[in-house]
């Protein structure tokens, strides 16, 4: 691949970002997408706050917060559909969006592979599994954790299937220090199968409620987003978010093997334990919260590979800025392309993403052969 | 140079075994810094295993002192400035540019400032490759790609002697896929590192540039050490012969007596003699 296909076009940048880039170095290049993604994020965030079924002006709403005691009830339906309906939603789908594209990226650079990603090696069924488990026997089997754990039941038991499932991948894909990239595949199919026919048996056993719970939650949606979810998952997914950057030069020198990594000074064993957990907390703390979202965490990093290049200290806070953009996007899409009823968001991104992630396998006709 | 810390490379009854099956059995030797020392031997006679064990890459039983100092109690982040490894072979997880390969030779944290441009380019300039800075990696060829991994390896010890202290660089099979001339590039390199006090170890297959550039030559048979020493003492009719099982001939150049080895077919067109 030559380092045109890497960069974006000319006219779009800065000169002296770009020519630094034609010089193989692309960090300038990194730090203007970032700060161009931070904009966006920004944009993205303001549309999906004003757009819906019910038209709010932005300068309105935020109005309606600030002299919150006038009693024009239209000034104050529009402030409680913007406070309690829109903006918890949009954290949300910042929230989800960043978790589910860092953990991919983070994942991929752990198996040296840009075809890791939770959804497809079966972790978000993983963790989806834990949810489900804590859905129907919430009320029985499981009543003491709830009681415990309270509104992080939930998430809780996600992030312990997750890490249950990313743990058994590694153990099984990787042997010697080297991860063959179709067993980890197959393995991932196998596990991601073994869950969601362990999830099917809960099903058959839930009860008329619990099914609803379970059909609602598993299409993959931000609907019904509420302060309470942003509670649940936030504080889970923002320490991840704030954890994985000093992954960064330990994922960076995994680029070279783990062998090479550990000469570069880097404690791989560690490394590779705390990116396993990250990874599994964060996809269970979005899974828990929005159900199984898929193909974020594949389609965002690749993108920003493209174009900034693969060094983690940029890349994943480019996929956490641009997987907040697109999800919020594609809820804005889902919410306003049918409305007044909505399409669960899983279904539009597996819409772009599957044909997406195809497309990848046909130009890197290299990458799965093990 | 204190008695204290001595600066040396000590191996002391080294032993690997791979899933139960002994690959090396008892190896001791030392090597100095300011020397270049050859580990040579017969495919599959442990010299690679011995190298991996000696950086740590595999288990092994015996000891491994860096400068007086055993290197297990040694934090990985305080070995990286002291040592550097050349693996045999390294395949890039993502497209990287030369660049950026060379840059995680750098210590981290370090970004792209104009010292480390500079510490890249000088690296690049060294191993003959002027100007691939913007080169996607994975779109040269093995022998280019060795030598970006060596310019990485070097920028990741730079200076041989900082401080008296030396630094280390352990090369697995550096000039297995390099044509004649970075053959001969390459090798000046490491040589040109010890001269200002720095530590090489390299495995190596051709026994004229060992007898050419070797301070010390380790021969490797079945997983012991068969001989050491200088060039002279041990590249010899016997010992080569011995040591890979088919009868070799060394003749000496007449110049500072250094020996070399003339490869002849077994069968064929040298029997009309």
């Amino acid at each position: 691949m030559s380092l045109r296909d890497m960069s974006l076009p000319s006219r779009l940048l800065p000169s002296r970002a770009l020519e630094q880039a034609r010089q193989g170095d692309r960090e300038p290049l990194a730090r203007l997408a970032i700060a161009v993604l931070v904009l966006a994020l920004l944009c993205v965030m303001a549309v999906s706050l004003s757009s819906g079924a019910l038209s709010i002006s932005l300068t309105a709403g935020f109005q309606g917060l600030l002299d919150g005691t006038q009693a024009d009830p239209a000034a104050l339906r529009d402030r409680i559909v913007m406070m309690d309906v829109r903006l918890p939603r949009v954290v949300l789908g910042a929230l989800v969006g960043a978790s589910l594209a860092v953990s991919g990226a983070v994942m991929q650079g752990l198996f040296r592979n840009p075809l890791a990603d939770p959804g497809i090696v079966g972790v978000s069924a993983g963790a989806g599994l834990g949810a489900a488990a804590m859905i129907v026997l919430g009320g029985t089997f499981l009543a003491p954790v709830v009681q415990l754990a309270g509104i992080y039941a939930l998430p809780l038991a996600a992030f312990l299937g997750g890490l249950a499932t990313t743990f058994a991948l590694y153990r099984i894909g990787t042997r010697g220090g080297m991860t063959s990239v179709a067993t980890m595949l197959l393995a991932g199919i196998a596990l991601g199968a073994l869950a969601g026919a362990i999830t099917g048996l809960l099903v058959y056993v839930a009860d008329d409620q619990q099914l609803r719970d379970l059909t609602f939650w598993g299409l993959g949606s931000l609907a019904g987003a509420t302060w309470e979810k942003v509670l649940t998952a936030g504080p889970i997914i923002a320490v991840v978010l704030l954890g994985v950057p000093f992954l960064a030069n330990g994922l960076n020198a995994l680029f070279l093997g783990e062998a090479a990594a550990g000469h570069l000074g880097i404690r791989v064993q560690r490394l590779k334990t705390i990116a396993i957990v990250a990874v599994a907390a964060a996809t269970g703390a979005s899974v828990a919260v929005s159900g199984g979202i898929g193909f974020v965490g594949i389609v965002v990093p690749h993108l920003l590979r493209l174009t900034i290049g693969p060094d983690h200290r940029y890349l994943l806070p480019a996929c956490a800025l641009l997987g907040a953009s697109m999800l919020i996007l594609a809820d804005t899409v889902s919410r306003i392309m049918v409305a007044p009823a909505e399409l669960p968001i899983g279904i539009l991104t597996a819409l772009a993403g599957a044909p997406f992630f195809l497309w990848i396998l046909l130009r890197r006709k290299g990458l799965v052969q093990a | 140079m204190s008695a204290a810390t001595p600066n040396i490379l000590e191996i002391g009854n080294l032993a690997v075994s791979i899933s139960g099956t002994p690959i090396v059995h008892g190896v001791s030797f030392k090597a100095s810094a300011g020397s270049l020392s050859v580990i040579v031997g017969p495919n599959g006679s442990g010299k690679s295993t011995l190298l991996k064990a000696i950086t740590g890459e595999l288990n092994y039983s015996g000891s491994v002192a860096l400068n007086g100092t055993r290197v297990e109690n040694v934090s990985p982040e305080a070995l990286a400035p002291l040592r550097a490894v050349l693996p045999q072979h390294t395949s890039l997880a993502f497209p990287l540019t030369v660049a950026e390969v060379v840059r995680l030779g750098i210590r981290r944290g370090i970004s792209m400032a104009d010292n480390a441009h500079r510490r890249v380019s000088e690296a690049l300039e060294r191993v003959d490759l002027t100007g691939f800075a913007p080169r996607a990696y994975q779109s040269l060829s093995g022998g280019e790609q060795q030598r970006v991994q060596l310019a990485r390896v070097l920028c990741q010890v730079w200076e041989p002697c900082p401080h008296g202290i030396p630094r280390w660089l352990f090369l697995d099979e550096p000039i297995s896929s390099l044509d004649i001339k970075h053959q001969i590039l390459i090798m000046d390199v490491a040589a040109g590192y010890t001269r200002q006090g720095g530590g090489v170890v390299a495995v190596l297959h051709d026994l004229n540039l060992t007898a050419l550039y070797a301070d010390q030559v380790l021969v490797m048979k079945s997983g012991r050490l068969l001989a050491r020493g200088g060039p002279r003492e041990v590249i010899t009719d016997k010992l080569v012969s011995e040591a890979f099982d088919h009868p070799l001939k060394v003749s000496a150049l007449p110049a500072g007596n250094v020996p070399f080895l003339l490869p002849q077919a077994s069968v064929g067109f040298h029997s009309a003699g």
